[in-house]
């Protein structure tokens, strides 16, 4: 008899072509299994067609007939003749994608790349978090179906339960007396552990777990120690944790080795995951997106990409894009490359020298000075999306093989490439949804306070801001060079539209960046707000991008160069709002490798200045200021900051044998190795700077000083210089020249004593 | 960082640290504040200079330093001449 069952999808994972989906209902968490064959694509030549299949039918893993079905060719956009076949062993997919470049030009394979948890979510049209209907017989699928719809804006989701893991001092000084594991559930349950024998404390675990359990395990650094050192020693003593809901879980291979990586000049390591069966496990130290948005955004592009809540947690918002984009492609028929087949297509030196460049910007006009009053910032709302969306900027649809014989096409400003006049750009399509979106969270923020709306308004700007990388980056599915360097050329067209406009209403721009504007008068009177609210629309209509007012300055500071301070620099800046907010650009308040203690220093000198409404008002302020550095100066003189507040952080880019000098990084992991502790590039550490026995300069880390009895001396000088560059750095145009030498040099005496 | 070709910006910057180093060291000092200032004007100009993608990024340069020395020759025309009829309440 099939019965049915309602809920919210909350996790699903593949066992061969098994499909394990879990329905959280408001009373239960039931666990049902569906099968899944899923479908490739293949065109070539007819002997390599053959042999190929033959091949899958030596390894038994093809599932019912071979059919031939037309699809759309992505590049082309004309309809091709392509075999359809269905896998029954879907771990075949794996072994054909890791050989996909060995049947380069010979033999086209499509979709194999797609998972299969994915693939099976989206032929269902169904998505986590989604409410689902299903029809059961013995807990088996016999038909499933979404009730909620992926393309709404407000849908709610179910109660969840957590349980938050963590270790109470430091995650790489391992388990003991002195740093117990911490487990948390709600408020009123917060329980140190530590037993003598490692049985009582697994026990302990799992009636925790039996107790409480929890829908979510929140940990911090789970994937990369907590979970590799639980499960070990589960397996040792041959007891079964609970963490897993489903009682049939797969062997885990136990490993603590992650991956370190490169992106945009960083340096990232990743620790391997230990993702659980039936439960939800997010390791706030391994998720990208978790740092910025909690569950709530880790939901929303959960939703939207149909990859499962655990893996899109350890996943970039690059691959939630991808996916995004894969969904569109496959609505429109279109067969998905494997990985860009369209390589960058040559040019000449002349080409690459004027299409190779990034978003304008200026050096700060200083003609008006360096504080500045009466400034109107306006910014491009998502400039590179919107381009993206309005001008149809996609792979396939920038140099398309469709126009190329078209007489009349549309170039891009500044460069010889045109943009298809006959498809939507599969790019365009996922990225105007994204957008239309944000706008309807933006709204609504604008309305009420919700952290929900502000966490998936926040996950969905990371995937808007990954979007226009992944355009140009070499691995991307949907990436290819011309449209990234399309995107950026727009990008300045309509930034000098829009100078141009201001201009000609009589108004300066002091400064451009990428996609805002700095705004005056060419006298000190104040700019009308109608007239600047007519002057954006007339921009926004004429480049299709919105142009808004991101705030009115009551004062702004355009800092001078350190290196020549007769001219400005780029990206460092800070004002007032007149709602009396502040905005704050490349200033040490907004670092992350700067000391607790130098940052609150800063934070309280700007709210010094947010009291003031004028220029005339800051300069009134000097004692105040002064007072302020002399009362953190003394503190720090005095050795009362706790060291916490001292730790500088660094993120480690190499190997230790790879160092060549003796810098705060190398010492740092030479100390973690005496500890036994391994550092992979990609990690971060902290660390004082004090001094040695020889009274020089050196650097202790973050946990060889954990282990230390005897207190260390700090390095006064050091962390008092960082006290007067946080000073100088937002204040030299308040004082002197001489004022910020004679702080030093008050240095230089005291040091001596 | 991931850039085929070196911004715009970078090059006026070697230019003047690099290529024309001794031209700057054979200049004398009162002189040297001026080929200081054409170096500034062309960052100031970073806007057009980028736009126009040049490969003889000198030529831009000095190009950048010409209008300003034009434009700053203009004002000081206007000047001469509200001088020269007098009407100083003009200036």
């Amino acid at each position: 008899m099939s019965q049915n069952f309602e809920g919210y999808l909350f996790d699903i994972y593949n066992v061969e072509e098994q499909i394990i989906v879990w329905v959280k209902s408001e009373t239960e968490t039931r666990c049902f299994t569906d099968f899944y064959y899923p479908t490739i694509y293949i065109k070539g030549s007819e002997s390599y067609e053959k042999k190929f299949i033959e091949r899958l039918k030596e390894l038994n893993a093809l599932h019912g007939e071979i059919s031939v079905v037309q699809k759309k060719s992505f590049y082309g956009g004309n309809w091709i003749s392509v075999k359809k076949i269905h896998l029954s062993k879907p771990t075949v997919l794996k072994t054909i994608y890791q050989k996909l470049y060995a049947f380069y030009e010979k033999l086209e394979i499509f979709h194999s790349d797609i998972e299969i948890t994915t693939a099976y979510l989206s032929e269902k049209k169904i998505f986590p978090f989604g409410i689902v209907n299903l029809e059961y017989e013995n807990n088996k699928i016999s038909n499933i179906r979404s009730v909620s719809d992926i393309a709404s804006y407000d849908y709610d989701y179910p109660k969840l339960s957590y349980l938050e893991i963590s270790y109470k001092e430091n995650h790489r000084i391992g388990y003991s007396p002195k740093n117990p594991l911490v487990f948390r559930s709600g408020e009123n349950f917060c329980e140190e552990l530590y037993f003598q024998n490692p049985k009582d404390l697994l026990q302990r675990i799992n009636v925790i777990l039996f107790e409480k359990d929890p829908d979510i395990v929140l940990s911090s650094f789970g994937d990369q120690s907590i979970f590799p050192f639980l499960f070990n020693l589960a397996q040792r003593s041959n007891f079964r944790l609970l963490f897993d809901r489903d009682i049939n879980s797969t062997i885990r291979k136990i490993t603590n080795k992650g991956t370190s990586f490169e992106t945009y000049g960083q340096v990232i390591f990743r620790a391997s995951s230990y993702p659980l069966f039936g439960r939800l496990h997010i390791d706030s130290n391994n998720s990208f997106i978790f740092k910025e948005s909690f569950l709530q955004g880790i939901i929303e592009l959960s939703r939207l990409s149909r990859i499962p809540i655990q893996r899109m947690a350890r996943s970039s918002t690059g691959t939630a894009l991808t996916n995004i984009e894969t969904a569109v492609a496959l609505k429109h028929d279109y067969l998905v490359p494997w990985q860009k087949s369209s390589i960058e297509s040559e040019k000449t030196l002349y080409e690459l020298i004027r299409v190779d460049k990034g978003g304008l910007v200026s050096i700060p006009d200083m003609s008006k000075g360096v504080i500045l009053e009466n400034i109107v910032q306006l910014d491009f709302a998502q400039m590179y999306p919107s381009i993206m969306s309005h001008y149809n900027i996609s792979p396939e649809t920038v140099n398309c093989l469709c126009c190329e014989k078209e007489p009349n096409k549309t170039y891009i400003p500044g460069t010889t490439y045109y943009i298809c006049a006959k498809r939507r750009g599969v790019v365009s399509e996922g990225i105007e949804n994204l957008i239309a979106r944000r706008k309807f969270y933006k709204k609504q923020l604008e309305q009420i306070e919700s952290n929900t709306y502000k966490a998936r308004e926040n996950a969905i700007k990371w995937v808007l801001v990954t979007s226009f990388g992944y355009l140009g980056y070499r691995n991307a599915k949907f990436g290819r060079l011309e449209s990234h360097e399309s995107v950026t050329a727009i990008g300045r067209e309509v930034l000098l539209i829009a100078k141009d406009i201001i201009e000609d209403a009589n108004l300066l721009v002091l400064h451009m960046i990428t996609d805002s504007l700095f705004v005056s008068g060419y006298g000190d009177e104040k700019i009308n707000q109608i007239d600047i609210l007519a002057l954006c629309q007339k921009i926004s209509d004429q480049t299709k991008i919105e142009l808004k007012i991101e705030g009115e300055y009551l004062w702004l500071f355009f800092p001078a160069s350190k290196q020549d301070p007769k001219i400005g620099v780029v990206n460092r800046y800070f004002g007032k709002f007149k709602n009396g907010k502040l905005k704050l650009r490349g200033i040490f308040c907004r670092r992350k490798d700067i000391p607790e203690f130098i940052k609150e220093f800063q934070h309280d000198l700007l709210t010094l200045f947010q009291t003031c409404d004028s220029v005339s008002e800051l300069k009134k302020k000097h004692s105040e200021y002064q007072t302020l550095f002399y009362k953190y100066d003394a503190i720090l003189e005095k050795n009362e900051v706790p060291f916490n507040k001292l730790l500088l952080k660094r993120t480690i880019s190499k190997e230790l044998d790879e160092y060549k000098v003796n810098s705060s990084s190398r010492q740092s992991v030479s100390q973690l190795k005496d500890l036994n502790i391994d550092i992979n590039p990609g990690e971060k550490i902290k660390y004082l700077v004090i001094y040695n026995k020889y009274g020089a300069k050196e650097y202790l880390s973050e946990e060889a000083l954990l282990g230390k009895t005897l207190i260390p001396k700090l390095y006064i000088p050091f962390y008092r210089e960082l006290l007067i560059k946080a000073f100088e750095e937002v204040a030299e145009h308040l004082f002197d020249d001489i004022f910020f030498t004679n702080l030093r040099q008050n240095q230089l005496i005291l040091s001596f004593y | 960082m991931g850039r085929t070709i070196t911004p715009y910006s970078r090059q006026i910057q070697s230019l003047a640290d690099e290529r024309f180093k001794d031209f700057r060291r054979g200049l004398a000092k009162k002189h040297k504040e001026a080929f200081d200032e054409i170096m500034r004007i062309a960052k100031r100009q970073l806007v057009a200079g980028v736009m126009i993608s040049n490969p003889y990024s000198i030529e831009t340069i000095l190009l950048s330093a010409l209008v300003e020395l034009k434009t700053d020759l203009n004002d000081l025309k206007n000047q001469v001449e509200k001088l020269k009829s007098n009407d100083v309440s003009k200036l």
